[in-house]
């Protein structure tokens, strides 16, 4: 059941939200900031931007953070707005928060952001984007010690949220 | 009659009206006029000062207009101690949404939020209502320039221009003739507000002890307050001044020809 899992959540037109933790929290606190956001759209009829909805998202986490019963959640926030264009932002269970161009959680994630970093330049295509994650799935599947068969993979831009094909073993079949 | 209904704030009277809401309405008129007008290019509002007397130590900069945030300012007419409590729980407010948001606060969200305070005071509590009105100006991404007007019921408007305080309807009625939309620049919309003040005011002559004026513009994306200074309000009131003594003069003309 697990290995079908999807932890991609689509938070609002523009934002997608990819959480790393316990099952319940992960629902808890997803949707706790999903409702949110879109109270907001309709109480006042526009939307916020990425930035503010993730500074929204830190400051509940770390707020939680401190009242003693934490949501214990790795966290990548992908946005896209007309002004500013596509971001990325991480979190982690501290509520530290930054944009990143490229970022990863997870012992998956330690394997991989070496690979990010060398195959990352600025104005890279959707296309290109996906083989340099396809890379970092090989590396997983070659090298890591627990078994990741399947990567979900979701974009977000100007068009809203879209589901690409999941990488799985069968990605790599004849190459 | 009316008496026996308006002793409590929180009950309707049987022609299902709030007279406490009214008499806060009432006390609102009696005060001190403030003008808000919104230009092309920026906003402005002014305000008619009451407290001139000379022994009055100069501590505040402005007596009726406060700053809520970066973007946003405002102006009071009534009972200046609940103002004082109204304007700082309106700080509060966009100072929370900024804690939570990591950006300023929607103009609109700040009025309606402060107004659901004021409304609670109508229906609830057992207290009195507020005795102010406030005009509010800001910017803000979504709508640009605003101009809003809230009262003691807890009703908010958004407005052109507009005028709260003693002779607030006759103030109005003149914007509504002088005012051009869309076509009304900051620089026209203080010498209009100028001449709106000085039909509102009860002394004769207008002097720039007596009226205040901020303007709020953007520049280089960020938005620019800015309260006027007596020379550059003395300046307003001659150009006022000058303009009135030509029409006069005109006037005396025309009939010979």
């Amino acid at each position: 059941m697990k290995v079908y899992e999807d932890k991609l959540m689509k938070i609002s037109d523009n934002l997608l939200m990819g959480v790393n933790g316990d099952t319940g929290d992960i629902a808890q606190f997803s949707q706790f900031i999903s409702k949110n956001l879109k109270l907001y759209s309709v109480r006042n009829g526009y939307q916020l931007d990425t930035k503010a909805a993730v500074h929204f998202t830190r400051t509940n986490m770390a707020d939680i953070l401190r009242k003693g019963n934490p949501y214990v959640l790795n966290l990548l926030l992908a946005g896209y707005d007309e002004k500013e264009g596509g971001q990325l932002y991480t979190m982690d269970f501290l509520a530290s928060c930054v944009r990143l161009p490229f970022a990863a959680h997870g012992f998956g994630g330690l394997m991989s952001v070496s690979i990010l970093n060398h195959y990352y330049k600025p104005n890279l295509t959707e296309v290109e984007a996906y083989e340099i994650i396809k890379l970092c799935v090989k590396e997983i599947h070659r090298r890591l010690f627990m078994n990741l068969p399947n990567f979900g993979v979701k974009t977000v831009s100007k068009d809203g949220v879209k589901t690409l094909p999941t990488i799985s073993q069968a990605s790599f079949v004849g190459k | 009659m009316a008496r026996r209904y308006d002793t409590r704030t929180t009950i309707f009277s049987p022609e299902g009206r709030l007279y406490q809401v009214e008499y806060a309405m009432e006390a609102i008129s009696h005060a001190g006029t403030s003008l808000g007008i919104l230009a092309t290019d920026g906003i402005l509002l002014a305000a008619e000062r009451r407290n001139t007397n000379k022994l009055l130590d100069e501590v505040f900069f402005s007596e009726k207009i406060y700053k809520l945030n970066d973007d946003m300012v405002c102006s009071v007419a009534g009972i200046t101690s609940d103002a004082n409590v109204l304007t700082n729980e309106l700080r509060l407010i966009a100072q929370r949404y900024l804690l939570q948001y990591g950006e300023s606060i929607p103009c609109e969200q700040l009025v309606s939020w402060l107004c659901d305070v004021k409304q609670a005071y109508t229906q609830y509590g057992g207290k009195r209502p507020f005795g102010v009105s406030i005009l509010y100006m800001g910017w803000d991404k979504h709508y640009g320039y605003q101009l809003y007007q809230s009262d003691p019921s807890g009703n908010y408007g958004g407005w052109k221009a507009t005028c709260i305080g003693n002779n607030s309807a006759a103030a109005v009625s003149s914007l509504k003739q002088e005012y051009k939309e869309n076509e009304t620049t900051l620089a026209e919309a203080q010498a209009l507000a100028i001449k709106v003040l000085s039909k509102t005011l009860d002394m004769t002559k207008l002097t720039p002890e007596k009226v205040e004026m901020a303007t709020l513009t953007r520049k280089n994306d960020k938005t620019v307050i800015r309260i006027l200074t007596s020379t550059e309000v003395e300046k307003l009131i001659a150009n006022f001044e000058k303009s009135e003594a030509e029409a006069e003069a005109a006037k005396k003309q025309a009939p010979k020809s």
